[in-house]
């Protein structure tokens, strides 16, 4: 019988021998790593929610605009030809993209003004590519003319509902005032910041007309990626691709709030996991170290018949691994289950949180393990045991044969 | 007392074992703790930074006030109501404001733009909004076309301090009117809102432009006590005859999103007791399986059951102890020193202001969170000493006859 065998075998008699120290010790793990499962799983579905919604919503995955117009808009400055630009994305395996121009305007109703952000849009484009067309609550998508969709909050700010006409006053390409009369077709759900309050969306030949700006120019083209992953080899892809005087920008580079913020989430819980590795690993090391101490004969009598102080050490940290592998593995089992019934139910923040959705969660969050993490949870939990037992098992390997000789 | 001293030097006669329990436990309740004072500080910052950037304390409006008309349902004589409500002594601070949408736009740029109307003096005293100036000024007493905008619409519309930039929008006689102000100074508050589209201007010019005169839209109150901002909206509210909302009943966002942190640490707060309880439970459990002689003999000498459960759960309870007046002093120390010396979380800076939060944080104690972290620990330990302390209390004296006979 090989060393290792020995040593797992005395690790696996020592634990049948204290089954209930065994199943209690191994239960302080499961418990932690199940909650912790379970917390990831609620961070990470919330994470993915809100990555998800901004991007399918109304951001898209990649944003291509003229260099530095996000930050400084002025009509002049245009993509000239969008064709080649569309094409290469679609070469790149984007299948959702869509080109827009932009502006703000100043909307007036009867009663009141507001300064809004105006998108000119291509509808049928629009409708396949995000989910903007779906949020449509009171009339129907845009078609084509002088037609407006808004948000729900800009509505209620302006007075206004399907039906209602506001004018839109700009100033066009030239510097010259611009104003024209729109019909409102539609009004959106929802309150993500952006979207419910402060837009406003109308066809794009409308809109280059109210600006006076030529067909094909485009101020934006967009592209949501099938798969997120993706996205830095696609953005290198294109810096690589296109001309100069072009930024091409990721969505998490256009709201860097939704990314630090998920980034702070993400710290949080790694202290927290932090907090739960000390203390079941704690759990793991007391056991390994009661368990030395019982043995102090055991092992005196395997030093006696000259087996190796490695030995002793290696059946301590085999029993350690073993306990901590029980625990981990059934902790994993029930966090899953866990995470699994809380995806198939949902767990309803919306009823406590009304503005839950101004960050682009949806009001019932279904927890979703991000790629990695059981994986990664389990093997520090794992580890952060084995090493809380390495004072255990270097004791264990102290012992002298003399010692078998007492008592 | 016998208990206490027999208890106590069972758990010295391990120190190893003792040792790494209570260390656990300390670093387990002093990290909890830290959590605990972090959350308190960002959930005081969040609620007092939103009402101090965005709404203030309470606003009052007239009944007639709708969003869509916002110039139809004024408050008349503004400026006397706020003189009247600073003299209250519930009130720290009060000040009227129009506020209207527009746009503002410059020769080739335009952008959309939040115009409040603000008494320069008197809304210094009830927001933090010109603490925020970054560059250049607040407005001045004296200012008739001057203006405070936000830092990103600067960028947007490529402004500097002292450029014009023209304002419109539709005045109270339904007629679109423009009016070019001067940029004195430009905000950088952190809120998106306020940085993309915020122009402050004095109310006086905006009530002449807008054809308000000695009106306001809104009076925004600082209350004496945040805490009472509630009762002082009902207070005023009776007082005046006008709507008188508080903070977050205008916005619930920030109050939502401080009870879903508290929820969220009463959740951690459990998931540690549990775990407590686990770890006690389980040094217990080794601690009475070695014991059954000594348990025996102490019943042999007369000691009653009810005295020997109460000797295993006071161990119980004296372990966790140990590790919770470690884990305060250690929790306390990180506290004090990151409250002194603040964490700068500068990296995450567009987040934490978002959140109305300042990027160098730091923790406030609480006592309330210690005790209860404390009480939660001491039920563990109370519910981890039972099973091992029924055991005990069920050992025969003949036990301890084992091994001599």
């Amino acid at each position: 019988m090989s060393a290792p065998a020995i040593a797992l075998g005395l690790a696996l008699r020592n634990i049948r021998l204290h089954l209930r120290r065994s199943l209690i010790t191994a239960s302080g793990v499961a418990a932690g790593v199940a909650v912790l499962v379970f917390l990831w799983g609620f961070n990470d579905g919330t994470h993915e929610q809100m990555r998800r919604n901004l991007q399918e919503l109304i951001l898209g995955s990649l944003k291509i605009v003229p260099k530095g117009f996000l930050a400084h808009p002025t009509l002049d400055r245009a993509i000239a030809d969008p064709a080649p630009i569309m094409q290469k994305l679609h070469a790149l395996g984007a299948r959702r993209v869509c080109a827009r121009v932009r502006s703000f305007v100043l909307a007036a109703s009867k009663s009141t003004s507001a300064g809004e952000l105006l998108l000119g849009v291509d509808p049928a484009c629009e409708r396949r590519a995000l989910r903007l067309a779906s949020r449509i609550v009171q009339g129907r998508w845009l078609a084509g003319g002088r037609e407006l969709v808004l948000g729900a909050g800009t509505a209620h700010e302006l007075g206004v509902g399907a039906g209602d006409e506001i004018v839109l006053l700009a100033t066009d390409r030239f510097g010259a005032l611009a104003a024209d009369r729109f019909r409102i077709v539609g009004v959106l759900g929802g309150e993500e910041e952006g979207v419910g309050k402060g837009l406003l969306l109308a066809p794009i030949a409308s809109v280059r007309t109210l600006l006076s700006l030529p067909a094909p120019r485009v101020h934006e083209i967009f592209a949501v990626l099938p798969d997120e992953a993706r996205t830095h080899e696609v953005e290198a892809a294109l810096e690589k691709a296109l001309p100069a005087g072009l930024d091409v920008l990721r969505w998490d580079e256009i709201a860097p709030v939704m990314r630090q913020w998920i980034e702070i989430d993400d710290g949080f819980m790694r202290v927290f996991l932090f907090i739960v590795l000390l203390v079941a690993a704690a759990g793991v090391g007391n056991t390994a170290l009661v368990s030395a101490m019982e043995r102090r004969r055991e092992f005196a009598l395997l030093a006696a018949l000259g087996a190796s102080r490695m030995l002793s050490m290696a059946s301590v940290l085999a029993e350690a691994g073993l306990l901590a592998g029980a625990g981990v593995l059934g902790g994993a089992v029930l966090g899953l289950v866990a995470v699994k019934l809380a995806a198939i139910h949902g767990i309803n923040l919306g009823e406590q949180m009304t503005t839950i959705t101004r960050y682009y969660l949806d009001p019932v969050v279904r927890p979703r393990l991000a790629e990695g993490r059981l994986v990664e949870t389990v093997l520090v939990m794992w580890l952060a045991a084995v090493l809380a037992s390495v004072w255990a098992a270097v004791r264990a390997g102290r012992v002298r044969p003399a010692e078998g000789l007492r008592a | 007392m016998m208990l206490v001293r027999l208890a106590l030097a069972n758990l010295m006669l391990h120190p190893w074992r003792t040792g790494i329990t209570a260390v656990a436990l300390a670093i387990g309740i002093g990290a909890l703790l830290f959590l605990s004072a972090l959350n308190a500080g960002w959930q005081k910052q969040v609620q007092e930074g939103f009402a101090a950037m965005r709404t203030g304390d309470v606003q009052l409006r007239d009944p007639r006030f709708r969003a869509a008309e916002p110039l139809a349902g004024l408050i008349a004589d503004a400026d006397a109501l706020a003189a009247d409500l600073r003299a209250r002594a519930d009130v720290a601070a009060a000040s009227p404001r129009i506020v209207v949408g527009g746009l503002a736009s410059v020769a080739r740029a335009q952008a959309a733009a939040r115009i409040y109307g603000v008494d320069p003096v008197h809304e210094a005293e009830v927001t933090r909004l010109a603490r925020f100036v970054r560059a250049g000024r607040w407005l001045a007493a004296d200012d008739a076309r001057a203006c405070v905008i936000g830092k990103r619409l600067a960028k947007t519309l490529g402004v500097r301090l002292g450029d014009k930039l023209v304002l419109t929008a539709l005045a109270r006689d339904g007629e679109l009117r423009a009016q070019l102000v001067r940029v004195r100074g430009m905000l950088d508050s952190g809120d998106l809102a306020l940085d993309a589209h915020g122009v402050f201007v004095p109310i006086g010019f905006a009530r002449a432009w807008l054809g308000a005169q000695g009106a306001a839209t809104h009076i925004v109150v600082r209350a004496q006590r945040f805490e009472e901002a509630r009762m002082l909206a009902a207070r005023l509210g009776a007082a005046t005859g006008l709507v008188a909302k508080s903070w977050d009943m205008l916005d619930p966002m920030a109050r939502e999103w401080a009870d879903f942190a508290e929820a969220y640490a009463w959740t951690m707060l459990a998931v540690v007791v549990l775990l407590v309880v686990a770890e006690t439970l389980n040094t217990m459990m080794m601690s009475a399986e070695e014991r059954v002689r000594e348990f025996a003999l102490l019943r042999a000498l007369g000691l009653a059951r009810t005295r020997l459960f109460g000797l295993v759960l006071v161990e119980s309870v004296a372990l966790v102890g140990l590790g919770l007046v470690l884990g305060i002093a250690l929790g306390g120390v990180a506290v004090a020193l990151a409250a002194r010396y603040g964490m700068d979380l500068s990296r995450f800076a567009e987040a934490l202001r978002y959140f109305y939060l300042d990027p160098i944080v730091r923790p406030v104690w609480r006592t309330n969170d210690a005790l209860r972290i404390a009480a939660a620990a001491t039920l563990g330990a109370l519910v981890a000493g039972i099973w091992p302390a029924v055991r005990a209390s069920r050992t025969r004296p003949v036990v301890a006859l084992r091994g001599l006979v």
